[in-house]
Formats: structure tokens, C-alpha cells, sequence
């Protein structure tokens, strides 16, 4: 089993994964907060939901491999 | 007298690339460009930093689907120069590959560089910063340029291992940098107002979008990769999709970071003594080839470490992103004489190492001359090279967006493991096919790039069409000679090539699939040239 396959490593990614979700929801409730629907507001509400749809991905992932 | 008559045997790059390479290939490439132009984007886009990477990433997500579909459809070393010789012909292709070969070659100076100016934000190493010993600073890029050099003489195995180590630390590393920075230093408050109160004008955020591209200039590399990949359709898809997704968060976080973060050291004034932003501080001149480095250090407590760490391991990425310029250009230039779309010495490959030898010293040669035209800048050399970037890339990529339609609706056959979304199905000429909308809306806005690098690139604008008439009389003379057409293609069975592609990639799979509709198509179809 290679160290890719191992449960450390799944182990840090999901880690990983659950980081991302809470920060990029963190940056997108703050931004949302303070700016609210102003065009400034966007690069923010879109880094805050890619860096969410990045932690979910790699969540998903480690939910399949732990299957 | 071929190359292949000298060395008498048939020449081939080893499949050596693992998955885990292949995304180093191309993180180890992508990842550190964000340490590169995060300090020049915030010298021209000011406020709209973030802007300009968001306008830059958009359209690097339709570039990295389009050579994530075509890179595994058509695994050969070569990327957009390939796509778009098979997709629009022998001159096109050439165009493609010429142009950034400019790039890539413009990568290896430029990132070696920059790796030299994180490298002098230790104090031990200030004497290396370019306004500190302008003729030690040359020297040290040129010495790091030659080691590359040998090094991709030596082989693609013993880069890659290299590669795959240092990436996987980088990833760590940017991501402790951006959990810390945004928990302790970042204010939404502040960022909105930078972008308020710094907002450029038309012609500094077109400047700005065109250089933020710099970010994103390094898919080229996977698919570079893809001849020496093992099963290229199963890997590069996946590694690919996930390339994608971290270089824009990270692009995104960095640029938005930058603006809204509240620094732990007081900003120093500017050279007319008057108090700065922070965002106008990492964007001056002294520290354009460190920015990252000046943020991590800016970060409560954290900063005390970063400032002798991120230094150190943002060179030693950006040393493996002038290494990937070495290893992309010297692939392209031996994809392109193996097309004969440049003269058969480029694809002499080392009979010992099995590497293209000759295209590695021809271009890291060119890096070193574009490092001598840098220098004479004076403190502007980084900012010269910025300027001459960009220009290949943006070309190649409107015609990898022209080739991926045209391929679509030419070669409806080819096996395709991974098809970019949102698809028009439509009939043509009696084959079922279908039309990537996304690569549309990506030619558009990899275009608007092309002509914003004409618009605000005062060198770029100049020396980047020059390289391409340079290139057009290579190739005329070298097609006259070899009395193979100019403007049209040279005769080629594409069919038998890619049933052989596939073969020689181990995917059996698609192979037989392939031959399974060539066949359906025309019973009479057979391997053997008739």
C-alpha cells in the first residue's frame, strides 16, 4: 500500500478538507457582513465558496475511500 | 542525415512520470507563479488585484479543462503545440509551439530570478537582492540556469523526484501561510476599502489581468508530461481537476489576502517619505520579486519564522518552476522536430540519458541572453521579463481554444476519458459530435488577454511579435528545404497515429475502442499503411 493509499494520509486530507469548508465560510460570512451586495464584495464571496467547494471535494473523497 | 540514422535507433522519451510527478510537473510549475506575480500584478492593478486574478483565473479554469481533455485524448508530448498542428494544420501547430517556447524560456530567467530575490530576503543573503551587487545577482541566476540545464540532461526520473518532494511541502506551506494570515492579519473592512481607495484605471487593470495570466502559465507542463506518463488518459484527468482547483483558490486567497490584510510590523513610507498601504508596499519595486515572502513575514508571531522559512522554500519552488521551463521547452522543441515543424537536431535525444539534449542547451542559451537584456534594466530587470511574458502563452491558448472546437467536429472518433462540460450535441457530416461551449467563452477571454498584453506591454508588444516573424523564417526555410509544404500540412494518417498514440500510452482500452469505430466506419481499416 502506497503512503497516497494509507489512512495518515487520507486522514490529513480530510483534515485538510474540513480546514478549507470553515475558513472559506468564514471569509464569506465577514465579507458578506461587511460589504454586503456590492460589486467589491465579489472576489471575496467567490474565493469563500471555491475554498468550501474545495474542502467538500476533498471530504467527499475521503468518505469514498473510507468505504 | 536524421537523427535517428545517427544514433540508429528509434528515439523516444522514457514513461517514467508517475501521477504524483504529474501533478508536481505541473504544481511545481503553476504553484510558484503566484509568488511571481502577486508583487508585479499589485505594481500595476493596485485595489484591483484581486480583479485582475479573478478575470485571469476565470479564464485559466476553461484553458486547464481544454488541455485536460485534450492531453488525455491525445497523450504526446508537445501540449497546445500538438493539439492545434492536428487540429488546424502544420503552420498553426508551429505558431502554437513558437510562441511559447517564448515563454517558457522566458520562465526559466524569470523564475530563476525571482528564486534569487526570495533568496535575498534572508539577511544573510541581502547581498544577492538586485539593487544590492548587480553583477553577483547575474551571475548567481546565470550559475542556477546552467545547473538546470544539466540537470534535465540527466534525466526526467531524478527532476520529477525533485519536483514531487518540493511540491508536496509548498502545498503544506502556502496553506499554512493563508490559514494563519486570514485568522490573525486579515479585515474585511480593510480590503474593502483598498479596493476603494486603489482602484486603477482601464489601462492599469488590463496591465494588471494580463500579467495576473502569470499565475496561471503552467498547465502546458502536464500535458508536456503526458508522453512520459503511464495510462495518460486514467492520470492526467484527475490530476489535472485537482491542479486546477488549488492554483485558483490559492491565486484568489493570496491576492484577496494581500489587500485586506492589517501587517504586524508598521508599513515603512514610500521613497518620498509619505505612509503607505501595505498592498503599495509589497507592490514597489523592492519588493515585487519577494511579495509572498514580505506577507509571511507580516504574520503576528508566525512571521518570526516565516521570514527565514518562506524565503527559503519559495526559492527552492520557484527553482523547480525555471526547472519545468527547461524541461517544457526543451518537449515542445522535440515535439515540433519530430513533426517537422523544426529541424530534426532538436530531437536528438542524449544516447546515454535518453533526454532531448540539443533543445535543452539551445533554450536554456536563449534564457541566459533574455538574463543579459534583464540586467541591463537595472531595477527593472524583473519587471522587464514580466512585461515579455505572457505574450506566447495567450497566443498559444486562443489557438489550443480554435483547435479543441476543431477537433471536436474533425476527430469525433478519438476516445475521450474526460469531456469539459456543457456541450451543444449536434450532427456533422453524418458523425454524432459535440460543441464545447466552455471553450468558446475561453477563447474570448484568453483573446481579451492576447490583446490587453498588446495594449499595456510596451516590450511585450514588440518583442513578442518579433520572436514569431523570427520563428515563420525559421520554418519557411526549413519546410522549403525539406520541400514539404509551407502553409499547408504535411500528409499524415491521424487514425493510424492515434491508434498507436494509445498503444504505446498502455491504454488498451481506448485503443480498442478506437479501432473498434475506425473500423465500423471504414470495414476495410487496417494498421498496415496501405
Amino acid at each position: 500500500m502506497s503512503f497516497r493509499q494509507s489512512k495518515a494520509y487520507i486522514g490529513f486530507k480530510a483534515f485538510n478538507g474540513l480546514l478549507f469548508i470553515v475558513l472559506g465560510a468564514g471569509i464569506l460570512v465577514q465579507i458578506v457582513r461587511v460589504a454586503g451586495p456590492r460589486l467589491e464584495a465579489i472576489p471575496g464571496i467567490i474565493l469563500g465558496a471555491a475554498m468550501m467547494g474545495l474542502g467538500t471535494y476533498r471530504v467527499v473523497l475521503m468518505v469514498r475511500a473510507r468505504r | 542525415m536524421s537523427s535517428d540514422a545517427i544514433t540508429g535507433e528509434r528515439q523516444e522519451l522514457r514513461r517514467s512520470v508517475t501521477p504524483w510527478g504529474s501533478y508536481s510537473w505541473g504544481y511545481a510549475d503553476v504553484g510558484a507563479d503566484i509568488f511571481v506575480a502577486l508583487g508585479l500584478v499589485i505594481g500595476v492593478a493596485g485595489g484591483a488585484t484581486n480583479i485582475a486574478f479573478l478575470f485571469a483565473g476565470l479564464v485559466y479554469v476553461a484553458v486547464g479543462l481544454a488541455y485536460t481533455e485534450l492531453a488525455s485524448a491525445y497523450p504526446v508530448a508537445g501540449g497546445g503545440q500538438y493539439f492545434v498542428m492536428r487540429g488546424l494544420g502544420d503552420f498553426l501547430g508551429f505558431i502554437a509551439g513558437w510562441a511559447v517556447l517564448l515563454d517558457f524560456t522566458i520562465d526559466i530567467t524569470l523564475f530563476a530570478w525571482g528564486c534569487v530575490g526570495y533568496l535575498s530576503h534572508l539577511p544573510v543573503l541581502n547581498v544577492l537582492a538586485a539593487g544590492a551587487h548587480p553583477l553577483l545577482h547575474f551571475w548567481v541566476i546565470l550559475l542556477l540556469i546552467a545547473g538546470l540545464a544539466v540537470l534535465n540532461v540527466i534525466g526526467v526520473r531524478e527532476s520529477t523526484a525533485f519536483n514531487g518532494f518540493v511540491s508536496a511541502i509548498d502545498v503544506f506551506s502556502e496553506t499554512l501561510i493563508l490559514v494563519l494570515g486570514f485568522l490573525f492579519t486579515f479585515h474585511p473592512e480593510l480590503l474593502i476599502h483598498s479596493m476603494q481607495s486603489g482602484w486603477p484605471n482601464s489601462f492599469q487593470l488590463m496591465n494588471g489581468i494580463s500579467l495576473a495570466i502569470i499565475s496561471f502559465v503552467g498547465l502546458e507542463s502536464i500535458s508536456h508530461a503526458a508522453e512520459e506518463t503511464n495510462r495518460p488518459a486514467s492520470i492526467i484527468p484527475r490530476t489535472s481537476i485537482s491542479l486546477i482547483l488549488t492554483i485558483l483558490i490559492f491565486a484568489l486567497a493570496y491576492s484577496n489576502l494581500a489587500l485586506g490584510m492589517q501587517p504586524w510590523h508598521p508599513v515603512p513610507h514610500d521613497a518620498a517619505g509619505h505612509a503607505q498601504q501595505f498592498w503599495h508596499y509589497l507592490g514597489a519595486t523592492q519588493n515585487q520579486d519577494k511579495a509572498v515572502a514580505v506577507m509571511a513575514s507580516n504574520i503576528p508571531y508566525f512571521g518570526l519564522l516565516a521570514a527565514f522559512y518562506v524565503p527559503v522554500f519559495g526559492a527552492t519552488l520557484l527553482l523547480i518552476s525555471s526547472n519545468s521551463g527547461v524541461f517544457g521547452s526543451s518537449r515542445i522543441a522535440y515535439a515540433m522536430s519530430q513533426f517537422q515543424l523544426l529541424p530534426s537536431i532538436f530531437k536528438r535525444v542524449h544516447r546515454k540519458f535518453k533526454t532531448p539534449v540539443i533543445s535543452i542547451f539551445v533554450f536554456c542559451t536563449l534564457a541566459a541572453i533574455e538574463l543579459v537584456f534583464a540586467a541591463l534594466q537595472g531595477d527593472f530587470g524583473y519587471e522587464f521579463l514580466g512585461d515579455l511574458y505572457a505574450f506566447g502563452a495567450a497566443a498559444s491558448y486562443t489557438l489550443v481554444f480554435v483547435a479543441l472546437i476543431a477537433l471536436r467536429i474533425k476527430d469525433p472518433l478519438t476516445p475521450r476519458k474526460f469531456l469539459i462540460p456543457f456541450n451543444l450535441k449536434m450532427r456533422f457530416r453524418g458523425e454524432d459530435v459535440q460543441f464545447p461551449l466552455v471553450a468558446v467563452i475561453g477563447f474570448f477571454g484568453i483573446f481579451a488577454i492576447l490583446i490587453f498584453v498588446l495594449l499595456t506591454h510596451h516590450i511585450g508588444r514588440i518583442a513578442g511579435p518579433s520572436w514569431l516573424l523570427f520563428g515563420i523564417v525559421i520554418y519557411v526555410i526549413y519546410r522549403l528545404r525539406k520541400k514539404l509544404p509551407v502553409f499547408g500540412s504535411a500528409p499524415r494518417d491521424w487514425n493510424r497515429d492515434q491508434v498507436q498514440i494509445l498503444k504505446n500510452a498502455g491504454e488498451l482500452e481506448l485503443m480498442d475502442e478506437l479501432v473498434g469505430k475506425l473500423k465500423a466506419r471504414d470495414p476495410s481499416f487496417t494498421m498496415r499503411p496501405r
